[in-house]
């Protein structure tokens, strides 16, 4: 129903903590405000981390959406 | 035989409580240096405030004997700052291995058993000389109070705040308490409004799960120590390699093996029921060759500092020890340094 479409997508899948937290906040650094990041991850701890850490940040959290068995994605709307 | 069902059965306690509430060390000490996150970390000292208070009173009233560390200069230091730097290449501290081996974590296998490997090794064969050197620098205690601190023939304990204040160890454990909750209190947490568990929540149940622990292993299992990861990685691969060869006696499972037992099934379980478990593999081949590294230096490290982020920070630390207060601080700066080196510098767009 609510397609978003994200700017650019970035896969985490695999990786564990702070990986995908660290190459987020790299690739939020590189993007303007406006635009929407795609977080691809099945870290548990990473779906809690990312939207808090991204927060802080100024930007904001969309969404976070289970997408199969522990992989989520995380949707992010730079500020 | 009943202690290592005990052991197993705190693992499980303490696998559930790590594996819900996210509970890693590793990221508790970068996080405050490298986005100043201290939501963890709070965790991790509220646990330690409490559980000096229980533990005291529970050596008071009898029901345990308390055990602080030998105090070995070289060992804390070398073996703090290794153990730091290990555990963020191998992705996770001890007990953050462990449990990620629950949730199918292949890297923490690898790392989990090279730590084991590791830390056995740097006891034995040719390392042996170089463990008996240094032990020459160890400071011990001489038991201040038998009816509240270990005491026996081969049993050495090593200085506690109190010991070498020279006060009594309930005014001492009771500011060191009031110091760290003016901490936990008075400054800024890190909100983290998605967690399972809320930093004071992981902080009660590290808590109640140190205490039976050591209530447990000092009653049934002649251990007088609370939570504890690494021995019992030694444990279970000693009782696992040594009957394979059949040339030496293999040790039976102990209660500290069945700890490290008891959280990997505690966090299969968890993740099993609430659907976080899969098997995972990272996208590139060079973090098994990470966790490799990692898991050595960080094996070698606890081994000479002669206890982890479990066994010195989380247990140690409520022991008032020195010993582990000192390991405490080396494992931060070795876990700094080497985010340092493999993450940069820290943020400066990220407010606390």
């Amino acid at each position: 129903m609510d397609e978003i479409k994200p700017t650019k997508t970035i896969n985490e899948c695999g990786e564990v903590c702070p990986v995908p937290d660290v190459d987020t906040k790299r690739a939020l650094g590189k993007m303007k405000p406006g635009e929407i990041l795609e977080v691809l991850i099945d870290y548990p701890l990473s779906k809690e981390r990312i939207p808090a850490t991204v927060e802080r940040m100024g930007h904001e959290v969309l969404k976070v959406e289970e997408t199969g068995p522990s992989e989520w994605r995380i949707l992010i709307l730079v500020k | 035989m009943i202690g290592p069902l005990l052991g197993i059965l705190c693992g499980i306690i303490l696998g559930v409580i790590l594996q819900r509430g996210r509970v890693c060390f590793n990221s508790a000490f970068r996080d405050l240096y490298l986005v100043k996150d201290n939501f963890m970390f709070k965790a991790g000292l509220l646990a330690i405030a409490l559980t000096a208070i229980g533990f005291l009173a529970m050596a008071q009233f009898g029901l345990i004997k308390l055990a602080p560390s030998v105090l070995n200069w070289g060992g804390v230091i070398v073996g703090g700052l290794l153990f730091g730097m290990g555990i963020v290449l191998a992705g996770g501290c001890a007990s953050g291995m462990s449990y990620r081996i629950g949730e199918g974590n292949t890297t923490s296998i690898v790392a989990g058993l090279v730590y084991g490997l590791s830390a056995w090794a740097s006891g034995s064969g040719a390392l042996k000389p170089l463990k008996a050197w240094a032990a020459n620098l160890s400071v011990t205690m001489q038991n201040p109070d038998p009816a509240i601190y270990n005491t026996g023939e081969k049993v050495s304990i090593g200085p506690t705040l109190s010991s070498i204040l020279n006060m009594n160890p309930w005014v001492v454990t009771l500011v060191f308490a009031a110091i760290i909750f003016a901490y936990l209190f008075l400054t800024k947490t890190t909100k983290r409004e998605g967690a399972n568990m809320q930093w004071w929540v992981i902080g009660i149940a590290l808590t109640l799960v140190n205490m039976l622990t050591y209530y447990l292993s000092a009653t049934f299992a002649k251990r007088q120590y609370g939570l504890g990861i690494t021995a019992g990685w030694t444990n279970i691969l000693q009782t696992w390699t040594l009957s394979q060869n059949g040339t030496e006696t293999a040790p039976s499972l102990n209660f500290a093996g069945g700890i490290v037992v008891g959280v990997i099934l505690g966090a299969l379980v968890a993740a099993l029921v609430k659907g976080e478990f899969k098997w995972r593999t990272p996208r590139e081949g060079k973090y098994y060759a990470y966790a490799v590294l990692g898991g050595i230096m960080a094996g070698f490290g606890a081994n000479f500092a002669a206890g982890c982020n479990i066994g010195h920070f989380l247990t140690g630390s409520s022991l008032l020890s020195v010993a582990s207060l000192v390991a405490s601080i080396f494992f931060i700066l070795g876990n700094w340094i080497m985010s340092r080196i493999m993450f940069g510098a820290p943020d400066r767009d990220i407010k606390a």
